[in-house]
C-alpha cells in the first residue's frame, strides 16, 4: 500500500476482491507511521468504504521489497495485490520497480493490477498457462476457484509447446506434410492431457472451459495470446528460480510477460 | 491423408521434355559462359567448367527441380575484382589465387546449407539487394560497353568514371579510319539483345537470342573464309581464345594468398554474392515452377557449394543458381533436374566438337550479350519501380547503389542495411519500445475453433524480424486458411509487406488463402509514415488515367461507337484470369483499359494486363491485351493454337493434340489440346471448326467457364482490337447458332 495516485483505485480493487474470494484484507505500507499519513488512509478507506474493522493495517519500516516479502511470510497472506505499469520505460525495466521485482521472486501469489478501477467491471476471459509442469495443476485449479468467485464467462486453458520440440525440419512439401501431421499429433496429446485434469473439475465450474495448444516460444505466446483474446486476467505459474538481471536481457517464460503486459496478471505461487 | 495429397502433386516427368529444353538452355549457356569468364577477367573455359560441373552436380545432389546452375551474373564484378586485387598486375597469377578464393568460398557455402541457412537472402531488405544488384548491372555496363564498341584497354579512377568514357569510345568507333568491324558487331550483338523479344517470326524465335550472336559471328568468320577477297578483318587480341586441346584450360588454384587480407574480402564478397544470387534464383524459380514444387534451398545450397569447390580446384568459376536461363528452362517445359544436366552434356559436345569455330567469334559479340544482362539489371524501369514503392525505399536503394558502386559489393550492402535501419528508426513509432527488444519474438500463430489459423504480429515487424514471421508462413500446409492479423503492429515495413504480397500469390497456388488484416488502422491520417507511403502508393497508381494517352483516346471513341463501357483505371485482382493455364506460371500485376459489354446475352471483357514472371534479376514483364468471352453454357477446358514443328514432338508428352475427324486441314494447322476429349469433340462441330478455318489464327483458352482469345505477345494496336472485337462477336454468333 503506497500513496500513489492510483492507490485509491487499487484500494476498490483489493476491496472487490476480499469480498469476492470471502477473504480478509490486509493493507501492508512499508514506510514510517506518522499521523498525517494516518490520517490519509482512514480519509482513503472511508472513501472506499470499508470499515476500520474489517481491515489490518500493518505499518513496517525498512526496504519495501523485504517489508513485503517478510510480512506475507509472516502473516501467511494467500494473495498480494500490487498495481503495475502495463509498459516500463528503458531505465525502468532493467533496474525494476517494485511490483515487477517482487514477482520474480514472489512470496505469495501475486496479483498486478494494470489499470485499477473504482467501479466493478465485469471479467469476461481469463487466460491461463497449462503447461507440462508441476506447478501448473495447482495454478488452474486457483484460477478456476478466482472465475467461480467473478463468474467469469470463459477460461483458456493455454497448453505452451516449445516450437524446439518439434523434430521435422520444413524443406520442401514433404516435410511440410509431415511437419504438419507431427504438430496435429503433439495437439491432440497435449489436449488429451488436459482434457484427462480438467474433466472432473468441469462439472464444478460455470466458467466455459477452452483448451487451446501453441507453438512458439514459452512465456511469450501466452502473453500474445491474452493480448490478441483481449483477456482481462492472465495467471501464470510463478517461476522456479529467482528471476535475475540477465534475464532482463535475455527474457525467458515470465520476463516476457513481465516486459509487456497485456493485461493483469495473477502469479499463483504454490501452497 | 497426405498420401493422396503427395500423388496429386506429382508432375508427370518425362525425359524428352527435359532433354529438349536442356537443348534450347544450353544454346543460351554456352555464349553467357564464355562471356561472364572473359569478363570476369578469367579464360573462357572457367565459364564452361562451371556450366558442366554445376549442371551435373547439382542435378544429381540438389534439392530443386527446375533450376539452372553455372556461373552467375552478379558474380562478374566480384571475380573481376578478384583478380585485380589478387593478381596485382599479373593476371594469370591472380586468376590462380581467385581459384583458391572460390574454392574456400564454396566451401563456406556448402557449409551454409548445412547449417540450414537457405532463408539467409530473406533478411536482406529487399531496397538493398535491389540497390546492389543495379550496382552490379553498372559496373558490368561500365566494363563492357567499351570491349563491345572495340576499344581495349580504356582505364579510369573508378566504374563511374569508366562509365562517363563511353562517348569517347563511341567517338573512337565513329572515327575509325578501317571498317570498324568489332565495334559493329558488339552494337549488332547488343541490338540482338534488345529487340530480339519485338521481331515475331517462328523460326527467328525458335533460337535464343546468344545463340543468333554466335552464328552470327561464325557466319561472318566463314564469309571472309569462303567468300570474300579480303582476309578475316579481326585480330586475335579481339576473338575468344580457347586452347586447342581441352585439358589445357584445366588448371589448379594457388592457396599461397591465404593469409591475405584481400584474399579473405574475395572470399566473402564471392560467398555472399553466390548465396544471395543462388537464393533468390531458387526462390523465383520455385514460384515458375508450374508444378508448384518447393525446392529444398538448403540441399541446395550444399549442392551448389560442392560444385563450386570442384570447379574451382580445375579453374572453373563459382557455380550458382541462375533465374534468365531457369527461366527459359521452366518455359520450354522441363520437368526435373534432367534438363540441367543435359544442358551441360549439350555444352560438353559443342566444345568438343565445335571449339575451332568458338575462337572466332570476336570479344565484343559477347560483351554485347553482357550489357545487355547488365542493362536489365539497372534499367530505368527499374529506377521508377523503386521511385513507386515510396521515398524511404527510393533513398535507400540509391544509398546502397552508390555505395556500391564507390565501397564495393560487401560495404555496399552493409551501408544499404544501415541506412535501412536508420530510416525505419526515423519513421518508427514507440522508438524506445523497439531498441529495447529488436529481436524478441513477435509472432503468435494458432488455431481457431473452425479449424483457420491464425498469425498475430506485434509491435514492429521488419527485415530485422521478418525470418520468424516466414517460419510460420512456410508452416502452413496446402488448404489451408490463414488470418495473418498485424492490428498489434506499430510499424510494418515495405520488406515484410512485400513478402506478404508474394505470399498470398503462393498460397492461392496451393489452394491456400491468405487473409491480412488489421492494416486499414494504419491509415495515412495515423502517425505510421510507411503505411501512408504504401497507400498513397496504390491511390497514386489508380488516379493514374486523369489524361488519356492517344491510344487511350481512341479506344474511348470505339468503345462509343460499339455501345461499350470503356475504363482507364488500373485493378489489381482479376480473379477471373487466374484460372487460365497461361497463367499458370505468371503473376499478373494489373489490369487497365477495360473494355466490358455484351453481346447476345453474353459479356464480353477485353482488357490489357500487365503480367511479370520471375524475381529480381529476371523479372520479366508482359503486356498483351486479352480478349474474354463468358457464354452463359458451360464449355470444356481446352487450349487451341497454331501447330508447330516443336509442339509435334513435344505433344507425345503430355496431352496428345485432338484431332477432328473429317477435318484433317483443321487439324493440321492447328494444335488442339484438352483432358476432356470426347467434350472437347463434341464442342467442335463442323460450323465451328469451318469457323476458325476461315478467320485469321488466335490463341485460344478455355478454362470451362471462359474463353480468352489473344494475339502476339504485346498489347495490341487499336486496328488489332478492332479486329479482336468482331472476332469475339462472331465467335459468340457461331457458338450461339450451334446451341440452337
Amino acid at each position: 500500500m503506497a500513496f500513489s495516485p492510483r492507490a485509491e483505485a487499487l484500494l476498490h480493487e483489493a476491496k472487490r476482491i476480499s469480498r469476492r474470494l470471502g477473504s480478509k484484507l490486509v493493507l501492508i505500507h512499508a514506510g514510517e507511521k506518522n499521523g498525517s499519513l494516518e490520517k490519509r488512509m482512514k480519509l482513503m478507506l472511508s472513501r472506499v468504504e470499508i470499515e476500520q474493522d474489517q481491515v489490518e493495517i500493518i505499518w513496517e519500516e525498512g526496504k519495501p521489497l523485504d517489508v513485503l516479502s517478510e510480512v506475507c511470510y509472516r502473516e501467511n497472506i494467500d494473495l498480494l495485490v500490487m498495481g503495475a505499469i502495463q509498459n516500463e520505460d528503458m531505465l525502468r525495466y532493467y533496474i525494476g520497480s517494485i511490483a515487477r521485482r517482487i514477482s520474480r521472486r514472489p512470496p505469495c501469489s501475486l496479483l498486478l493490477v494494470t489499470d485499477p478501477q473504482k467501479k466493478s467491471s465485469k471479467l469476461n476471459s481469463v487466460v491461463v498457462n497449462g503447461i507440462d509442469h508441476p506447478k501448473t495443476e495447482n495454478t488452474i485449479l486457483k484460477t478456476l476457484d478466482f472465475s467461480q468467485a467473478f463468474e467469469v464467462n470463459e477460461v483458456i486453458i493455454v497448453e505452451e509447446v516449445k516450437s524446439s520440440k518439434l523434430k521435422t525440419r520444413i524443406d520442401d512439401n514433404e516435410t511440410l506434410e509431415k511437419a504438419f501431421e507431427e504438430r496435429e499429433i503433439m495437439r491432440k496429446a497435449e489436449n488429451e492431457r488436459m482434457a484427462d485434469f480438467i474433466r472432473p473439475l468441469q462439472e464444478k465450474v460455470s466458467s466455459n472451459i477452452i483448451m487451446k495448444c501453441i507453438f512458439g516460444k514459452e512465456g511469450y505466446s501466452i502473453g500474445h495470446f491474452a493480448e490478441v483474446k483481449n483477456a482481462d486476467l492472465l495467471v501464470m505459474n510463478s517461476p522456479d528460480k529467482k528471476l535475475g538481471f540477465l534475464d532482463r536481457f535475455f527474457p525467458h517464460d515470465l520476463e516476457y510477460v513481465l516486459s509487456d503486459m497485456p493485461c493483469d496478471l495473477m502469479i499463483v505461487h504454490p501452497d | 491423408m497426405s498420401k493422396v495429397k503427395k500423388d496429386r502433386n506429382k508432375p508427370e516427368k518425362s525425359t524428352i521434355k527435359d532433354v529438349l529444353s536442356g537443348f534450347v538452355v544450353s544454346l543460351i549457356a554456352l555464349p553467357l559462359a564464355l562471356g561472364l569468364a572473359t569478363a570476369s577477367g578469367v579464360p573462357p573455359m572457367a565459364g564452361i567448367i562451371a556450366v558442366v560441373i554445376g549442371g551435373i552436380l547439382v542435378s544429381i545432389f540438389g534439392g530443386s527441380y527446375v533450376t539452372i546452375a553455372g556461373p552467375g551474373n552478379g558474380l562478374v564484378v566480384v571475380v573481376l575484382s578478384a583478380v585485380v586485387a589478387l593478381g596485382g598486375g599479373d593476371a594469370y597469377a591472380g586468376y590462380l589465387f581467385t581459384l583458391a578464393a572460390i574454392v574456400v568460398a564454396g566451401a563456406i557455402i556448402a557449409t551454409l546449407g548445412f547449417l540450414r541457412l537457405g532463408n539467409l537472402s530473406d533478411f536482406f531488405p529487399s531496397a538493398t539487394i535491389q540497390g546492389m544488384l543495379s550496382a552490379i548491372g553498372l559496373i558490368i555496363i561500365a566494363k563492357q560497353i567499351h570491349v563491345m564498341l572495340g576499344e581495349s584497354g580504356v582505364e579510369a579512377a573508378n566504374n563511374l568514371m569508366l562509365l562517363v568514357e563511353t562517348p569517347q569510345s563511341l567517338f573512337n568507333l565513329i572515327q575509325s579510319p578501317t571498317i570498324p568491324w568489332v565495334g559493329i558487331i558488339g552494337l549488332m550483338s547488343l541490338g540482338i539483345m534488345a529487340f530480339y523479344s519485338k521481331i515475331r517470326g517462328r523460326f527467328f524465335q525458335a533460337i535464343p537470342a546468344p545463340m543468333w550472336i554466335v552464328l552470327i559471328a561464325v557466319g561472318f568468320y566463314y564469309y571472309f573464309e569462303f567468300f570474300s577477297k579480303d582476309s578475316f578483318p579481326i585480330t586475335a587480341q579481339y576473338l575468344i581464345q580457347i586452347p586447342e586441346n581441352i585439358k589445357d584450360s584445366i588448371v589448379f588454384p594457388d592457396f599461397s594468398k591465404l593469409g591475405d587480407g584481400a584474399f579473405w574480402v574475395a572470399v566473402v564478397s564471392i560467398t555472399l554474392i553466390a548465396s544471395i544470387e543462388s537464393l533468390l534464383s531458387i526462390k523465383a524459380v520455385d514460384k515458375l515452377d508450374v508444378y508448384k514444387r518447393r525446392s529444398n534451398a538448403n540441399k541446395d545450397l550444399k549442392a551448389l557449394g560442392i560444385s563450386t569447390i570442384i570447379s574451382g580446384l580445375i579453374g572453373g568459376l563459382p557455380v550458382v543458381a541462375v533465374i534468365a536461363r531457369s527461366s527459359v528452362n521452366v518455359n520450354q517445359g522441363a520437368t526435373s533436374q534432367k534438363a540441367n544436366f543435359s544442358q551441360a552434356i549439350f555444352v560438353i559436345i559443342y566444345v568438343v566438337l565445335f571449339s575451332h569455330l568458338l575462337n572466332v567469334i570476336p570479344l565484343s559479340a559477347l560483351a554485347g550479350i553482357l550489357v545487355y544482362t547488365g542493362y536489365k539489371l539497372a534499367s530505368p524501369a527499374q529506377f521508377k519501380r523503386m521511385y513507386r514503392l515510396g521515398k524511404d525505399q527510393f533513398v535507400i536503394f540509391l544509398v546502397t547503389l552508390v555505395s556500391t558502386l564507390i565501397f564495393g559489393l560487401i560495404n555496399g550492402i552493409i551501408i544499404g542495411i544501415l541506412a535501412t535501419f536508420l530510416i525505419q528508426l526515423y519513421l518508427m513509432e514507440k522508438r524506445s519500445d523497439f531498441l529495447r527488444k529488436p529481436m524478441r519474438p513477435n509472432t503468435l500463430m494458432y488455431q481457431e475453433g473452425d479449424g483457420k489459423l491464425h498469425l498475430s504480429v506485434k509491435g514492429h515487424s521488419s527485415f530485422i524480424n521478418y525470418l520468424t514471421l516466414k517460419k510460420h508462413l512456410d508452416s502452413i500446409p496446402p488448404n489451408k486458411h490463414l488470418i495473418l492479423d498485424f492490428s498489434l503492429t506499430t510499424f510494418v515495413d515495405n520488406s515484410v509487406m512485400e513478402h506478404i504480397h508474394h505470399y498470398s500469390e503462393d498460397f492461392k497456388k496451393k489452394g491456400s488463402t491468405l487473409e491480412v488484416i488489421g492494416l486499414d488502422i494504419h491509415d495515412p491520417t495515423s502517425s505510421h509514415p510507411f503505411a501512408a507511403r504504401r497507400i498513397m502508393r496504390l491511390t497514386s497508381f489508380m488516379k493514374k488515367g486523369g489524361i488519356l494517352t492517344n491510344r487511350q483516346q481512341k479506344l474511348k471513341e470505339f468503345s462509343r461507337e460499339i455501345g461499350w463501357q470503356f475504363k482507364t483505371n488500373s485493378i489489381f485482382e482479376v480473379p477471373e484470369l487466374e484460372d487460365f493455364p497461361m497463367f499458370n506460371a505468371k503473376v499478373i500485376d494489373h489490369a487497365y483499359n477495360i473494355f466490358s459489354g455484351t453481346h447476345r446475352g453474353v459479356e464480353l471483357k477485353m482488357m490489357d494486363v500487365e503480367f511479370y514472371e520471375g524475381e529480381f534479376i529476371a523479372r520479366e514483364t508482359h503486356k498483351h491485351t486479352l480478349f474474354l468471352i463468358t457464354p452463359n453454357e458451360t464449355i470444356p477446358r481446352f487450349r487451341l493454337d497454331k501447330e508447330r514443328i516443336f509442339d509435334r514432338i513435344a505433344g507425345l508428352a503430355g496431352f496428345q493434340d485432338i484431332n477432328i475427324e473429317g477435318h484433317e486441314d483443321f487439324s493440321r494447322r492447328f494444335l488442339l489440346k484438352g483432358k476432356d476429349q470426347e467434350g472437347i469433340k463434341q464442342f467442335f462441330t463442323d460450323e465451328l471448326v469451318l469457323f476458325f478455318e476461315s478467320h485469321p489464327y488466335y490463341h485460344l483458352e478455355s478454362n470451362g467457364e471462359s474463353i480468352l482469345i489473344l494475339k502476339g505477345q504485346r498489347t495490341a494496336t487499336i486496328s488489332e482490337i478492332k479486329a479482336l472485337a468482331s472476332f469475339g462477336k462472331e465467335l459468340i454468333d457461331q457458338l450461339s447458332l450451334v446451341e440452337k
